[in-house]
C-alpha cells in the first residue's frame, strides 16, 4: 500500500485514483516523511481510500497529520461533498459530535502563581463534575433541553453561565444554525438530561497551562496571549446525547444507503444524499447535538472562572479571563469554497480535524477576521498544546482545515502495559504538572507515550501551509475524568 | 494430536477476550450458543466500566431490543445496556436471554442502582459501534466481536 503513495512536497502526499477502482477523487495526506515512516498505520490510510468512494465527494479525501484508524472515516479526515449530488455521513463527523476545545486567557503570570496551582486544580476538581456514572450539576427540564439544542451557548449565557461577549469568540457565534430539537430522539435527550456541564472521560480534560513560546507576536496580541501567561484549556464534547444522535442516524443512513442502493466499500460509510430527507434530518439533529457540545463547554468554562474567583477572591473579569476561542473538531458544516475557480457550497465533514479559515474569510468572527481563525490543538498532557491560526493556503488545499491533536500511536491496552497510572502521575508531578484524575487506568491510557509527537504533527501542518504557529502551551495542571 | 486440537477448540468455544483498538476497546467472544454470546458480551461490557464484584443483585429489569439483522441486534443490545446505565443508573451484574432471533431479543438483567459510595465507573463506554462487527456461527457454536467507543 505505502508504495502507491506519491510525494508531492515534503508535507503533501497523494494516493492516485488509479490505486483502486471506485475512487472518485485522490487521497491527499498532510504529513512528513517521519510521520509516514513511523506512525501511520495502513488501516487509517485504507480508510482515506474508502472515503474517496463516497458519492459527490469533491477534490480529495483528505487526511491530517494526526490521522488514525476510526470507524469508516479515519480520525483526522476531511471530506467535502457537493450539496446537489453528494451525501452526508454520520461516520464523517464521529460519535462525539462537537467534541472541541475552548481556551480561556487570564492576566495572571504562570510563574507568579505557581504555588497556587495545586489548590486551583483541587478547586476545579470539586467544581467541575466529571460525570462518570454520576449526574452533573445541571438537570435540564424538557423546555431547557429544547433551548440548549436550538441555541447552544446563547441558552447557557441566558442562564448565567458565562458572558454575553463570549459569543464573539466562539465558532459560529455559539450557535450552529439549522438545529432541530425535534429530530433528536427521546433517548438522546434522556442521556443528555443530567450531563450538561460534565467533562467525561477518555481524552477529555481541563488543563491549566503556561504560554511558553510566542511564534507570531501580531496574532498573539490579537488573540490576547503573551509569553509567561496562565491560560486554561477545556476539551470536551456532547457527551451521551451526541453519541446517541450519531448511533440513531447511523441506523437511519444505513437504511437510506440500502434503499437508494448507494455503493460504499465499508458499511460504516453509511450515508444519505444531502437532498434526501434523511440527509437533511441528520444535519439538523447533528447541529442540535453540536449546540449541546458548545453549551457543555460554556458551562464548564463558567465553573473554571468561578474556581479562579473563589481562589483569588477577585472577579473573573478583573482576572482578565476572556475567551480566546472555542472550536469543534467533530462536525459537518455547509460552507462556501472555491473549487477550480468557481464558488461552490459544500458539506464539509471534519472528524478529528479543525476548521482553520484564513484571513479575510467572512465566516471568521469579526475580531479575528483580519488575521485568520484561531485553532486550538490539544497535544498530550505531558508535552504541549498549540494555538495556531488558519491560512489562505488551508482554504485552497484542505477546505480550510487542519489537525486537531497529536493523534494516538498506542492503543489503550498497550499504553497501560508500558506505564501504570500511579507511575505516570509521579512522572508528571516530577515534571511540575499537578494531576487530578478520577481513574488511574484512564490516566495511563492517556500517557504521552500513547500519542504521536504533537510537534511533528504541527510542523507538518505549518510546512503544508495550512496553519501558522501562534503559541506553544505547556500543561501545569491536568484534570481528567 | 486430534485430542490436543479438540482441547484448544473447546477452550475457544467458551472464551471472552478484550482487545485493543487504537483509541477504543473491543470484545471478542466465543460461546456454545447464541444466547451465551449475548450474555457474555454484556458481562464483558460491564466489566470494562466497573468492577462487577462490587455489584450486588438486588433488582431485575426486563430488556427488549430489536434490529434489522442479527449483527445489528448485538450492537443494539450492548447500546441498550449503556443507555440504561446512563439514564436509569442501573448497573448489571448478570443477564439471562429469554428469547433471541435475527431481529429481536428479550432478556432479564440482574443488578442494582449505581451508588457513588459503592461503585466506581473506571471507564465510560459511550457506544457500541459497527466497526469490525462480527456475529457468526462457528463449528463450536457462535463468535461475536464488537468495538466500543470510549
Amino acid at each position: 500500500m505505502i508504495e502507491s503513495i506519491e510525494k508531492i512536497t515534503d508535507a503533501i502526499f497523494r494516493i492516485p485514483t488509479s490505486y483502486r477502482k471506485g475512487m472518485r477523487v485522490p487521497g491527499i495526506i498532510i504529513a512528513s516523511d517521519e510521520l509516514m515512516d513511523s506512525s501511520f498505520d495502513d488501516n487509517a490510510i485504507e480508510q482515506v481510500v474508502n472515503v474517496a468512494h463516497i458519492p459527490g465527494i469533491v477534490k480529495a479525501s483528505l487526511a491530517m497529520p494526526d490521522i488514525h484508524w476510526g470507524y469508516g472515516f479515519p480520525i483526522g479526515g476531511v471530506a467535502a461533498t457537493d450539496l446537489e449530488s453528494g451525501v452526508v455521513s454520520p461516520g464523517g463527523v464521529g460519535y462525539d459530535i462537537s467534541c472541541g476545545v475552548r481556551l480561556l486567557r487570564t492576566d495572571l503570570e504562570a510563574n507568579e502563581v505557581a504555588k497556587n496551582i495545586p489548590e486551583l486544580m483541587h478547586g476545579l476538581s470539586r467544581n467541575i463534575p466529571k460525570g462518570l456514572g454520576r449526574k452533573g450539576r445541571i438537570a435540564l427540564s424538557p423546555k431547557d433541553m429544547e433551548a440548549v439544542l436550538k441555541s447552544g451557548c446563547r441558552w447557557a449565557i441566558s442562564k448565567g453561565y458565562g458572558w454575553q461577549e463570549d459569543l464573539e469568540t466562539i465558532e459560529q457565534g455559539g450557535t450552529y444554525d439549522g438545529a432541530d430539537p425535534n429530530l433528536v430522539s427521546d433517548q438522546a435527550k434522556k442521556r443528555g438530561k443530567d450531563q450538561l456541564g460534565t467533562i467525561g472521560s477518555g481524552n477529555h480534560f481541563v488543563e491549566i497551562q503556561r504560554v511558553d513560546v510566542i511564534y507570531d507576536e501580531i496574532r498573539a496580541q490579537i488573540f490576547g496571549v503573551h509569553e509567561g501567561q496562565l491560560v486554561i484549556m477545556v476539551h470536551s464534547g456532547s457527551r451521551g446525547l451526541g453519541h446517541q444522535v450519531c448511533g440513531d442516524y447511523i441506523k437511519e443512513t444505513q437504511k437510506a444507503t440500502s434503499r437508494l442502493k448507494i455503493e460504499i466499500p465499508d458499511r460504516q460509510l453509511a450515508c444519505a444524499p444531502l437532498n434526501d430527507p434523511v440527509g437533511r434530518d441528520y444535519l439538523a439533529a447533528m447541529a442540535a447535538a453540536a449546540n449541546y457540545g458548545l453549551a457543555n463547554r460554556q458551562c464548564i468554562a463558567h465553573w473554571v472562572r468561578d474556581t479562579f474567583e473563589r481562589h483569588f477572591k477577585k472577579g473573573a473579569r478583573k482576572l482578565g479571563m476572556d475567551l480566546v476561542y472555542d472550536v469543534s473538531h467533530n462536525i459537518a458544516q455547509i460552507e462556501e469554497h472555491s473549487v477550480e475557480g468557481s464558488k461552490r457550497r459544500l458539506c464539509v465533514h471534519r472528524k478529528g480535524a479543525t476548521r482553520a479559515f484564513g484571513p479575510g474569510s467572512k465566516a471568521v468572527n469579526e475580531r479575528y477576521r483580519d488575521v485568520g481563525q484561531p485553532v486550538i490543538v490539544p497535544g498530550d498532557m505531558g508535552r504541549a498544546s498549540y494555538l495556531l491560526s488558519g491560512t489562505k493556503e488551508a482554504m485552497e488545499l484542505t477546505f480550510g482545515s487542519t489537525c486537531h491533536g497529536a493523534g494516538r500511536l498506542l492503543s489503550r491496552k498497550a499504553a497501560k502495559k508500558q506505564i501504570s497510572g500511579a507511575d505516570l502521575e509521579k512522572e508528571l508531578e516530577e515534571a511540575g504538572i499537578v494531576v487530578e484524575a478520577g481513574s488511574m487506568a484512564g490516566l495511563a491510557e492517556e500517557a504521552p507515550l500513547a500519542y504521536k509527537d504533537v510537534d511533528l504533527v504541527i510542523d507538518a501542518c505549518v510546512k503544508a501551509g495550512i496553519s501558522k504557529k501562534v503559541a506553544k502551551l505547556r500543561p501545569l495542571g491536568v484534570l481528567k475524568g | 494430536m486430534m485430542k490436543g486440537k479438540a482441547k484448544k477448540e473447546r477452550k475457544k468455544s467458551n472464551d471472552t477476550q478484550i482487545f485493543d483498538h487504537t483509541a477504543d476497546t473491543g470484545i471478542k467472544c466465543w460461546a456454545g450458543d447464541l444466547e451465551s454470546v449475548f450474555e457474555k458480551m454484556a458481562k464483558a461490557l460491564t466489566s470494562l466500566m466497573t468492577d462487577p464484584n462490587n455489584i450486588s443483585i438486588k433488582k431485575e429489569r426486563e430488556i427488549k431490543v430489536s434490529a434489522s439483522d442479527i449483527q445489528s441486534l448485538l450492537v443494539e443490545w450492548l447500546n441498550e445496556i449503556i443507555y440504561l446505565l446512563e439514564t436509569e443508573g442501573f448497573l448489571f451484574k448478570d443477564f439471562k436471554i429469554i428469547e433471541v432471533d435475527a431481529y429481536k431479543l428479550r432478556a432479564t438483567g440482574f443488578g442494582e442502582k449505581f451508588f457513588e459510595e459503592k461503585h466506581v465507573i473506571e471507564q465510560e463506554i459511550k457506544a457500541c459501534t459497527f466497526h469490525l462487527l462480527e456475529l457468526k456461527e462457528t463449528a463450536d457454536g457462535w463468535f461475536g466481536q464488537v468495538v466500543l467507543d470510549i
